[in-house]
Order: C-alpha cells, then sequence, then structure tokens
C-alpha cells in the first residue's frame, strides 16, 4: 500500500519548542512518515502524557512483572489523544512531493531544510495541552496521522479569503502557504481578543490602503509568504473578525473570493452567512476518542440534498462546505 | 512458546486477546491492519435491523479521570449494509469474526439472528444487551435475569453459531443474569459493557455529554470489572470473556486469573492502536516466565486470602 493512504503511527522528535502570545505553543516535530503525506487542513492526532511517562510506557511494552516489583499503572494520562491541526509543513519529501505535482515550492523562511517538518501550534488549554506545552528539543511526541480530509484546493480563479478566530488561525497557515505555492491571491483576516493573546508576530500594518481600522496590526507569519493579513482585536478595535468580514465583502464586492475559515462554531456560522453563494469551506472542531472515523464521537449534522447526516469531523471533515453545515443545532 | 490457544464454545482463537465492539467499526478504519489479523477475534461494531444515526451531536464522548464517557448511541448502517460492505471487507482480516447485535425488541434481535445466520465468515455472536446509550432495548435486556435468559433462549433457536451474551454492570445482580443466560443455552458469557455515568460544565450546569448520560469505560473502571468477571466467574460453567480498562498484559492477565478464558480491549485502543498485539506479547511472556504451558491452565487461578475471607464472606 502506498504510503500516506493509511494515517501512519508514528514516535517524532522535537526540534523545536517556542512559547507564543498568551498561552499559546509551537512545536516543530520531525517526522518521517506523517509530515510528507499531510495537506493542509489535516490533523494529528497526539498523545499528550510527559515525556517521562511516555518513556516508562515504552519501557513497559510487552514486558513481564518481576516477582515482587510494585504493580505499575502504565495507561498514559490524560489518557486520550488530542486533534491538533497541522500549522505548518516543510522539508524534503514535503517538497519533493510538490515538484512531483509541479507546484513550485516555497517554503516559509524559518524551516531547518534537513528535516521531515510538521509544525503544530495550540493554546494551552487543560492537562493534555500543558503535558505537550512541556516538552523539549530532543523529547517525543507520539503522532497518528496525517487524518481527516484536508481543504479542496482547486484550480480556482478566485482570491482566497482566509478568515480565522483565535487559535482557529493554525490550519489557515498550511493552507495559505499551499495556496502561495499554487500562485493564488490571498487575504487573511484574523480574529483575537486583543493584539498580545494572536499566537503569531504582529506589526504595524504597512499597507493602509487596505483597512481602516485606525490602530492597524498585520501578521508576520502571513506577510512572509506573501500573505496579506488584518488582525482585527475586540479589545482594540472592538470589533468582532465577522462584523470586519461584513464590511470587507461590501466594499470590495467586485472582487470574486472563495472562502476559508476555522475558529469558534458561532464565528463560522456567520461567516457561511456573510459567505452566501461564494463558495466556503470551515474547518470544524469536535471532541473526539479515536480520530479516524471508527467511534463515531465526533459527529454534526450536515445537509446532503434535502436530507441531513451525521458525518464525522475527523473522517468525513475536518473541513466542509460550509452552506451544508447545520450550524443552529450546533452548540 | 507456551500454547496461547483458547476456545470460547465453537470458536477456537489462536490467543486469548479480542478487540472489542465499537473500538474499531468493521476493521477497516483501524490503522494497523497488522494487528487486526493477529487478534484472537475481532468484535464489530454493534448490527441494528435498520441504519441507526445515533444520538445527537453536541459532544458525544468525554474524557474522565482515567477514562472516558461515551454516548454515540448505536449509530451503525444496518444490517443490510453489513452483509453486502462491512463483512466483505472485514474477511479480508482473516480473524475470526465476532458480529455484535442489538435489537429494541426480541424480535429484532431474532430477526438479526436469522438473517446472519447463512452469511459465511462469522465465528461467533455477541449479543448486546447491555448499551446504556438507547432508548428502547439495549441495556433494558440485560438488568432482569429474566428477560436477558427470554432473549437467548429465543434467539438460540435460530442458530447454532457460538452465542455470547455481553451483560452490563448496571445489573443489580449480575451473577443472576449470567446464570440466566447460562441456563438459557449461551456458549459463553461477556461482560462487562460501559457504567452508566455523567460529567456536568460547572459554569454552564449542562451535563458535558450532548445526551445527558453516558457510558463509563477506560483504566478507570477496571477494579469494578474485575470484581464483576470473578463473580460471573464463579457463578457460571461456559467461558467468560472478560474486560473493562484493560491496558497491558498485566491487567488481562488479571481477568484471566479471575476467571475470563479471553478478554477484549477496548478504550486503549483510541490510545494506542498496538496495545492489544503488545498484550498478546506479554501474556506470552508472562506464560515462559511462570513455566506455564497453556493460558487455559491460568483461567480462574486466582487464590482468595484465607484472612479476606473471613471478613468478607
Amino acid at each position: 500500500m502506498e504510503p500516506g493512504t493509511r494515517p501512519a503511527h508514528e514516535r517524532t522528535l522535537v526540534i523545536h519548542k517556542e512559547r507564543v502570545g498568551n498561552n499559546h505553543v509551537r512545536l516543530l516535530l520531525d517526522s518521517r512518515s506523517v509530515a510528507p503525506w499531510t495537506r493542509p487542513g489535516q490533523f494529528v492526532h497526539v498523545l499528550c502524557p510527559s515525556e517521562s511517562q511516555l518513556q516508562w510506557m515504552a519501557k513497559q511494552k510487552g514486558r513481564v512483572l518481576l516477582a515482587g516489583e510494585m504493580l505499575a499503572q502504565t495507561a498514559p494520562l490524560p489518557l486520550l489523544r488530542r486533534p491538533l491541526s497541522v500549522y505548518r509543513l516543510c522539508g524534503q519529501q514535503y517538497m519533493a512531493r510538490r515538484l512531483r505535482e509541479q507546484v513550485a515550492p516555497v517554503e516559509a523562511p524559518a524551516y531547518p531544510r534537513q528535516c521531515n517538518g510538521l509544525e503544530l501550534l495550540f493554546r494551552v488549554v487543560g492537562p493534555g495541552t500543558q503535558a505537550l506545552a512541556d516538552r523539549n528539543p530532543g523529547e517525543t511526541v507520539d503522532l497518528l496521522g496525517p487524518l481527516g480530509n484536508g481543504f479542496t484546493i482547486g484550480p480556482s480563479t478566485e482570491q482566497a479569503l482566509l478568515v480565522a478566530g483565535g487559535i482557529g488561525v493554525a490550519p489557515l497557515l498550511a493552507l495559505a502557504q499551499e495556496l502561495r505555492l499554487r500562485g493564488r491571491q490571498v487575504t487573511a483576516l484574523v480574529g483575537a481578543l486583543d493584539s498580545k493573546a494572536i499566537p503569531l508576530g504582529v506589526d504595524p500594518q504597512v499597507d493602509r490602503s487596505f483597512s481602516d481600522l485606525g490602530l492597524e496590526f498585520m501578521l508576520r507569519e502571513f506577510d512572509q509568504i506573501g500573505v496579506r493579513s488584518v488582525l482585527v482585536s475586540e479589545q482594540e478595535h472592538g470589533m468582532l473578525v465577522t462584523e470586519y468580514l461584513g464590511r470587507f465583502l461590501e466594499e470590495n464586492r467586485g472582487t470574486r473570493y472563495e472562502l476559508f475559515a476555522c475558529g469558534p462554531k458561532g464565528m463560522l456560522a456567520e461567516v457561511t452567512r456573510l459567505a452566501g453563494r461564494r463558495p466556503c469551506q470551515v474547518l470544524l472542531e469536535e471532541r473526539m476518542a479515536c480520530g479516524v472515523g471508527a467511534c463515531r464521537g465526533c459527529v454534526v449534522k450536515v445537509r446532503n440534498g434535502r436530507k441531513a447526516h451525521f458525518r464525522s469531523v475527523c473522517k468525513e471533515g475536518p473541513v466542509f462546505r460550509a452552506q451544508d453545515v447545520i450550524w443552529d443545532e450546533l452548540d | 512458546m507456551p500454547d496461547l490457544s483458547v476456545t470460547i464454545g465453537g470458536m477456537t482463537m489462536a490467543n486469548p486477546v479480542m478487540l472489542a465492539s465499537g473500538i474499531i467499526g468493521y476493521g477497516l478504519d483501524y490503522p494497523d491492519q497488522g494487528v487486526l489479523s493477529r487478534m484472537g477475534a475481532v468484535v464489530l461494531k454493534s448490527t441494528t435491523l435498520q441504519p441507526r444515526v445515533g444520538n445527537e451531536p453536541g459532544a458525544r464522548v468525554v474524557e474522565t479521570p482515567a477514562g472516558m464517557l461515551n454516548s454515540i448511541g448505536l449509530e451503525n448502517p444496518g444490517v443490510q449494509e453489513l452483509i453486502s460492505k462491512k463483512l466483505p471487507e472485514a474477511r479480508r482480516l482473516g480473524t475470526n469474526l465476532v458480529a455484535s447485535l442489538a435489537g429494541e425488541s426480541e424480535e429484532e434481535f431474532e430477526a438479526l439472528v436469522k438473517i446472519l445466520e447463512p452469511e459465511p465468515g462469522i465465528a461467533a455472536i455477541e449479543l448486546n444487551i447491555s448499551c446504556p446509550n438507547v432508548k428502547a432495548g439495549g441495556m433494558a435486556f440485560g438488568l432482569d435475569p429474566q428477560v436477558a435468559g427470554g432473549l437467548v433462549r429465543r434467539v438460540r433457536q435460530h442458530t447454532r453459531r457460538t452465542l455470547i451474551p455481553k451483560l452490563t454492570p448496571n445489573a443489580a445482580d449480575l451473577p443472576a443474569v449470567a446464570r440466566a443466560c447460562e441456563e438459557a443455552g449461551a456458549d459463553a458469557i461477556a461482560l462487562i459493557n460501559t457504567f452508566s455515568g455523567m460529567a456536568i460544565d460547572v459554569r454552564s450546569r449542562r451535563p458535558k455529554l450532548g445526551a445527558n448520560f453516558g457510558g463509563l469505560s477506560g483504566p478507570a473502571i477496571k477494579p469494578a470489572a474485575l470484581l464483576r468477571v470473578y463473580q460471573v466467574a464463579q457463578a457460571v460453567q461456559v467461558p467468560v470473556v472478560g474486560m473493562g480498562g484493560i491496558w497491558d498484559a498485566e491487567d488481562a492477565l488479571e481477568f484471566i486469573i479471575a476467571g475470563a478464558s479471553a478478554v477484549e480491549v477496548g478504550t486503549a485502543v483510541f490510545v494506542d492502536p498496538r496495545r492489544p498485539l503488545d498484550i498478546v506479547h506479554g501474556i506470552s511472556a508472562f506464560l515462559a516466565d511462570e513455566k506455564i504451558a497453556s493460558v487455559r491452565e491460568l483461567v480462574g487461578t486466582v487464590r482468595l486470602n484465607e484472612a479476606g475471607e473471613k471478613c468478607f464472606p
């Protein structure tokens, strides 16, 4: 079977860790089996427990306790894996695949070239993400992936408009990377509570023609790959990113946009409304157990013609056509 | 090499480790197919007569300390798709397949068994009379000895296959339910399904599960599961298939020593797809170390403390 057709299970090496923004962490992993086959919008299912616990577990594998030895609870805590979006991709195999697909390889600058880089960006929200945030370079992260369907990137001529809410920005960076590789024009609107809470580099806006927020910021990681970006901060601008999106679409009525969005469900519902009949893909999050479509734990209600179906976020998502999602029934 | 093979009714397995129902669907989504072919048996996702969409979205799974709550609600494509699509692919796994059946009524269980009877490649039938997450049927069949026994007796008439009712720990008198199933013709008893449970978000004061209540699984329930497997093994003559929170070989060995002839692994597989294989290797290593020729010799060999028997008769 060709690699990448079934998710791989891999213990990857942490190459780089950085605490960013307010309680966010960026982890760059060297992943031989997962990274080269990962597409934007796909995710990895991550085992969170501490490095020392994982090492202990590995040591216990298949081992028999000797007489008199202390009983060991070797199950990891927290138990379940955490689904995390892939933030950025880089590295030899990834680039080689790009070349085969005749897509010009252009990389974000910060990457070491010799690894198969898969970068995660996540917010620390509980014991699982905390344990993961405590990893240091040289330690390992156990991954299952790549999982789910990524964004569908067709040969569209529309400009790409990315809309993110908070940590929902993470998978949109990988998407922006890919769209740029394919020569698409990309604009990113990123919503945050305030400019300090955002896990990306925030710079003063250079291109003033572009927005009228008064206090204007752009985001370094988007800028680096040639993507125009606007940070919309609730604190500083008194505005939600969706309000800004409404104005933006109004002002640029002449331009045809394809929308891609990730963030809280309420925000995504509003983006869907504003998108109207424009093509719009949304990346959904849900609590998961298996991550591979088997347990049916992460379903959302999706329209298919006139009928509603439950679709698993992990396998049939996490990217859905926005207009197909039945938003009013999601919490 | 110690002998790991065991026989449950008419089903002979290369080793006593099975994959529990509802964990890997029909096997097709499992990341590591090589593991499946080396299992003693694989129990497929519970199948109903008609397709079921399962419980409404909202969280269907929630992590709890050393465990998880689920309320999937028996989502499955129905028995016809099981036969036309799922079974042909699952047969390629090259191991014993156990069909898990769930009905809302005795008639439905009966119909399911009849429909599957001519289908090849099913080594045994697990009767799911223990699902805590459905309105009709499910656990209701497993709470009362008479009801459980009546159901087993009824489906027994329609199948020659190995019949294994899977019991719920939520029953008031689990050994009595097990005995009733045995008397009605069950070839083995599987236990436990999940414990009914709940988790609440204190800010919204709403249950964390969309369905409000669900079933608890994972390492958190292992000691409680082990006691119930011990009690049922004491109560019946037929083989017992033990499960509940098994993570490693030591857990599996505890169940075997408590009286289980085979074990099923469930929640642990979500965390590490290679767990079941590791458990097989660990059991083998243990038997070699203890110089025990066959795993069958270990079944039910727990030695209770004499002192304990005085204080807890």
